[in-house]
Order: structure tokens, then C-alpha cells, then sequence
């Protein structure tokens, strides 16, 4: 036996030099050598592969979110809104193709913030499991923050979002951008024409079509496109199976 | 050995991955879809209209000059001053007789269409600031020409005709009632007064109703296509001249679609025929020192002080 104090190893109880003897002998007397089979390898490495592969699934394995164990997918599904037109519409007289460069330089921006709206609005289960998104309202501009705010069922999941549904996914959206040019053909304002879907799924597994349509018109900040009009409804249908590519109206 | 390791292992990653897709992929999806059922339809708008109680007065004019000559070195052909009350979202068009003896300040008693041909539109809203009282928070100026265009650029106004109108001067040739008028037939209809009994009263107000007609028309087409807005903005002011910014033109037409036209009064402003200077003139009732009033204060004219209709459409 062998016991620490503050003066240094000691002895006790112990059959006289029998630490000093293994301490001069070096090593243990020798253990046989034993060889595994490959087939315990083999087992060996599934199992170690297994359980990384559960681990990463059932807790969740895209960046520290949670997983199947907690019922709940942190991943945001990857989503960018397909623009199907631009259009630019001038104060003055100039020639609509020349103003086309214009107005496309526009679009981009204002996709940008259209797809980081829906994205915050209807995609980030960061915001609708909880109800809360505080990362979507500084999109909006002016007075239609509040009131983006006060609509925010319609414009977001909604505040329940998170007792309804499991997941959402499957998203796809097309907008077409009209820019209106000043009398110098500078971009004074846009209006972006919206129609997006996802599907969200129950605890039940009952899929929810959600469908929003609309338009926001968007102008230039220090801070980027921002909205600062909206006239935007929803229609979300229930039981249905995954949209086909053809069903989604192609917004004009 | 090494080949049955190795197989092991393939086989052993074949059926981690089977599993491990069979979990976290996709859910199967129905062979077929069942049938949809609506469970969320809502709407949400927001329109950066003017609020406030404030009232906001727009002078629009309509030159006389032919197409090629200068539009503010002509005469005005119409004069309406247009008061909003955003909050009660009502408004007030009051049509001028072009011939009312007025003060133009700077050149005392004359016409008020002459003030535009002396001192362009900024005399025209002094003279009218000075008549009235009020103060004119913006103006737009067109022409024969921007009329037509405008008109066009919507895609024309359904007009009710109120009184049948055929006249070879303004080419107006309209039976009464409602109908769709494209740019020519809408300047027609607005220049025509020999086919009114009440001659330029009557014309004012059709020209009162053609700004309502526009107004109505604006608000539907927004109202199911608000990006109609731009096409609304882009044709006015292709075809007008104004001092007003685009920014605040676009805060303008986002206040006129919260406006209703069911509850804009169009009217005239009441007065005699009369002569001074040596030809016809209309001298102002004192009627229309009331309607002034009631237009400080609020922008719009109480019923009491509804003058009546030149054509009859308020009887």
C-alpha cells in the first residue's frame, strides 16, 4: 500500500521492499503477447464507426445543432429565389432595353434581401421554433417595421410555429423585380413581386403547403434594400404531397 | 485476409450508409397527391401613406398651349385645386371658371387663366395662395398633349358621360353614360363646354371627373396589382411638369390609394357672369369664401357648402 503525504512516499502495511524491488527490477515480469484476429478488428472498427455515425445523427451532426434524439433539425434549407423578370419603368421617355443594365444591377440586391427575408421569415427554425424573429423586422424600413411586426403571423410562420410543425422544407420561390428610374435613370425604388412555397411538417407528419405571394416594395439605405411597402397574402393548404416544380405560379 | 477486410469494410459502409440515409433523408412521399384544403388564407399590407391630420393641397393645371407651343406661356384651360385630408381619407376638387376676376399679385385685377401666361405656375399659386388662403403644397402642369399621353399610358378611364356632348371644337361626340374613354376622347370630353348648358362650370366640373375617374381607376389597379403604381407614376410624370421630387411624388400617389372616391367632392366654385376690363368675366359668389374656409381647416368642404352641380350630378 502506498499513501502521499507532504513528506513523500511511504510505505505502510506493505511486505518489506517490494516497491524498491519492482523499482530496481525496472518492469513487471514479462506478459505473454497476445494477437487479435481480424475479424474482432473488423468488429472493432464497425462498431467505432457505428457509433460515430448515431452520434452525429441522432445528436445532431451540422454544426452543434440538435438532432432526431430532441425531435428537433436546426439545419436551414438551402434556398435562393429564382428572379424571372426585370423590368425597368423610367419617369422620363428613354429606351427601355437601355435601361434593362439598370435595372438588372437592382435585381440582385433586392433578391438578396427578398431571399434573407423569407429565409428569416419561413426557413430559419432557429426563429420559427420559438416564435421570435427579431432578425427579420430591420429588413423592413420606416413605418412598415411596425407594421411588418404587427402582421407578422401572415409575413412569418407565425409565433406557433414551433407547436405546429417538426420541419420545413422543400422551399422554391420566383419574383420578378420592377425597377421605376428618376430623370436621370438612377433606381429610385423597386417592387418585388413574390410567390414562395415550402412545406412544413407536422409531429403527425402531415404536410402543410405554404404559400405566400405578394409585394414589397423595396428602396435604397444606408443599410441596403429595404422594404418599405407590403401587400402580401397567404393560402397555405394542408394534406398535400411534395409540389412539383410546375405547380408554383410564376410571379409577374 | 486483406480482401475479406476489405469487403467486410464496404459491406459494413453500405449498411451504415442505408441506415444512416434511411433515417435523416427525406420522408417518403405519397404515391399520389390527396386533395388540397385551405387552411391560412390571410393578407398583410402597409402603405407609407401621409398621415396626420394635416391637409395637403395640390393645384393642378391645364394649359391651353397647342402642341408645339410653350406650356407655361399659354393660358390655363383648367384650374383644380385638389385638397387631401389623409386621415379621414377624403378629398376636396375644386374646378376654378378659368374666367374669375381675380387678384394676381403683382398685376392686380385680371382673368385667373392668364396669371400662367405672366408668371408661369408659380404666379398661378400665388394667386391662388392669395385668393384662398391656403397654401399650395405642390403643383403639376400639363398639356392638351400630356393629357392624351397620360390618359393612354393607364390604358384610358371610364368616364360617366353626363350629359350628351357633341361638339365639332373639341371633337367631343359622347352619348350620356358610363363609358371608356381613351386620351383623345378624354381631352375631348374635358375642353368641350359648348355642349353644356352651364358652358365653362360644366366643363370644370367633367374636368373634376376625370381626376376622380383617375383616382378610382388608380386605386383598383393597386389594389390587385400594386406595382401599377410605378406605371401610374412614370406616365404622370412623363407628361407633366412639376417642382415635385420623386420621392415625394411616390409618397403623394401611396396617400391617393388610401383615398376614397366614393367620398371626393367634385365642385365648382359659384359665381355670376359678369364683365370687367372690358370683357366677360365670372365674379366668385360669396359662397365660394366659405368653401375656402371649410378647406383650411380640414381640406375638404362640408356638405352645407356644396355648391350645386353645373350638369346636374349631385341632384
Amino acid at each position: 500500500m502506498v499513501s502521499a503525504t507532504g513528506e513523500g512516499w511511504l510505505l505502510t502495511q506493505s511486505p518489506p521492499g517490494t516497491l524498491v524491488r519492482v523499482l530496481a527490477e525496472g518492469r513487471h515480469r514479462p506478459i505473454p503477447e497476445r494477437r487479435l484476429s481480424p475479424a474482432v478488428w473488423i468488429v472493432l472498427a464497425a462498431l467505432v464507426g457505428l457509433g460515430l455515425v448515431l452520434f452525429l445523427v441522432l445528436r445532431g451532426g451540422n454544426g452543434g445543432g440538435t438532432g432526431i434524439l430532441d425531435g428537433e433539425d436546426d439545419t436551414i434549407p438551402a434556398f435562393d429565389f429564382q428572379v424571372v423578370k426585370t423590368v425597368p419603368i423610367s419617369v422620363t421617355a428613354a429606351d427601355a432595353k437601355r435601361l434593362a443594365g439598370i435595372a438588372e444591377a437592382v435585381a440582385g440586391p433586392v433578391t438578396d434581401t427578398m431571399t434573407l427575408l423569407y429565409t428569416a421569415a419561413f426557413l430559419d427554425p432557429a426563429n420559427w421554433r420559438d416564435g421570435s424573429y427579431e432578425e427579420l423586422w430591420p429588413l423592413f424600413d420606416g413605418g412598415s417595421q411596425a407594421a411588418a411586426q404587427q402582421e407578422g403571423d401572415t409575413l412569418t410562420l407565425g409565433t406557433t410555429a414551433g407547436d405546429r410543425f417538426e420541419k420545413v422544407d422543400l422551399p422554391k420561390g420566383k419574383l420578378t423585380v420592377k425597377v421605376l428610374l428618376d430623370e436621370a435613370d438612377e433606381p429610385a425604388t423597386a417592387v418585388a413581386i413574390v410567390t414562395f412555397q415550402a412545406v412544413a411538417t407536422g409531429s403527425d407528419g402531415t404536410d402543410t403547403l405554404i404559400v405566400s405571394t405578394g409585394q414589397y416594395f423595396l428602396r435604397e439605405t444606408s443599410q441596403g434594400w429595404l422594404v418599405y411597402s407590403f401587400s402580401v397574402s397567404r393560402d397555405d393548404q394542408t394534406n398535400v404531397s411534395e409540389p412539383s416544380p410546375s405547380t408554383i405560379p410564376v410571379a409577374t | 485476409m486483406t480482401r475479406r477486410i476489405v469487403i467486410a469494410f464496404l459491406a459494413l459502409g453500405a449498411w451504415i450508409a442505408g441506415s444512416t440515409l434511411g433515417v435523416a433523408g427525406p420522408p417518403p412521399q405519397p404515391a399520389e397527391a390527396r386533395p388540397l384544403l385551405q387552411i391560412g388564407a390571410a393578407h398583410a399590407d402597409y402603405v407609407p401613406a401621409i398621415d396626420g391630420s394635416d391637409p395637403i393641397f395640390i393645384l393642378l393645371l391645364g394649359s391651353d398651349a397647342r402642341p408645339g407651343e410653350s406650356v407655361d406661356g399659354a393660358r390655363t384651360d383648367s384650374i383644380h385645386l385638389v385638397g387631401i385630408n389623409p386621415a379621414k381619407h377624403r378629398a376636396a376638387v375644386v374646378g376654378f371658371p378659368r374666367d374669375s376676376w381675380v387678384e394676381i399679385p403683382g398685376l392686380g385685377s385680371q382673368k385667373i387663366n392668364t396669371a400662367l401666361f405672366y408668371g408661369g405656375p408659380d404666379l398661378v399659386v400665388a394667386t391662388v395662395e392669395n385668393l384662398t388662403g391656403i397654401r399650395i403644397d405642390y403643383w403639376a402642369l400639363t398639356s392638351f398633349d400630356g393629357i392624351k399621353a397620360m390618359v393612354n399610358g393607364v390604358g384610358g378611364l371610364v368616364i360617366d358621360v353626363p350629359l350628351p356632348m357633341y361638339d365639332s371644337a373639341s371633337g367631343s361626340n359622347f352619348d350620356p353614360g358610363r363609358q371608356r374613354l381613351d386620351g383623345r376622347d378624354v381631352l375631348s370630353f374635358s375642353r368641350d363646354r359648348h355642349s353644356l348648358p352651364t358652358g365653362d362650370f360644366g366643363r370644370s366640373e367633367n374636368q373634376g371627373q376625370v381626376v376622380v375617374a383617375a383616382l378610382a381607376k388608380f386605386r383598383k389597379e393597386f389594389a390587385s396589382d400594386p406595382s401599377r403604381l410605378f406605371t401610374w407614376v412614370a406616365a404622370g410624370l412623363r407628361n407633366v411638369q412639376t417642382a415635385v421630387p420623386l420621392d415625394q411624388v411616390l409618397s403623394l400617389a401611396f396617400t391617393c390609394t388610401t383615398i376614397d372616391p366614393e367620398r371626393v367632392e367634385n365642385i365648382v366654385l359659384p359665381g355670376s357672369t359678369g364683365s370687367a376690363g372690358g370683357s366677360s368675366v365670372v365674379l366668385l359668389s360669396s359662397q365660394a369664401e366659405a368653401i375656402f374656409a371649410d378647406m383650411r381647416a380640414d381640406g375638404l368642404v362640408a356638405t352645407k357648402n356644396l355648391p350645386p352641380s353645373p350638369n346636374g350630378l349631385r341632384d
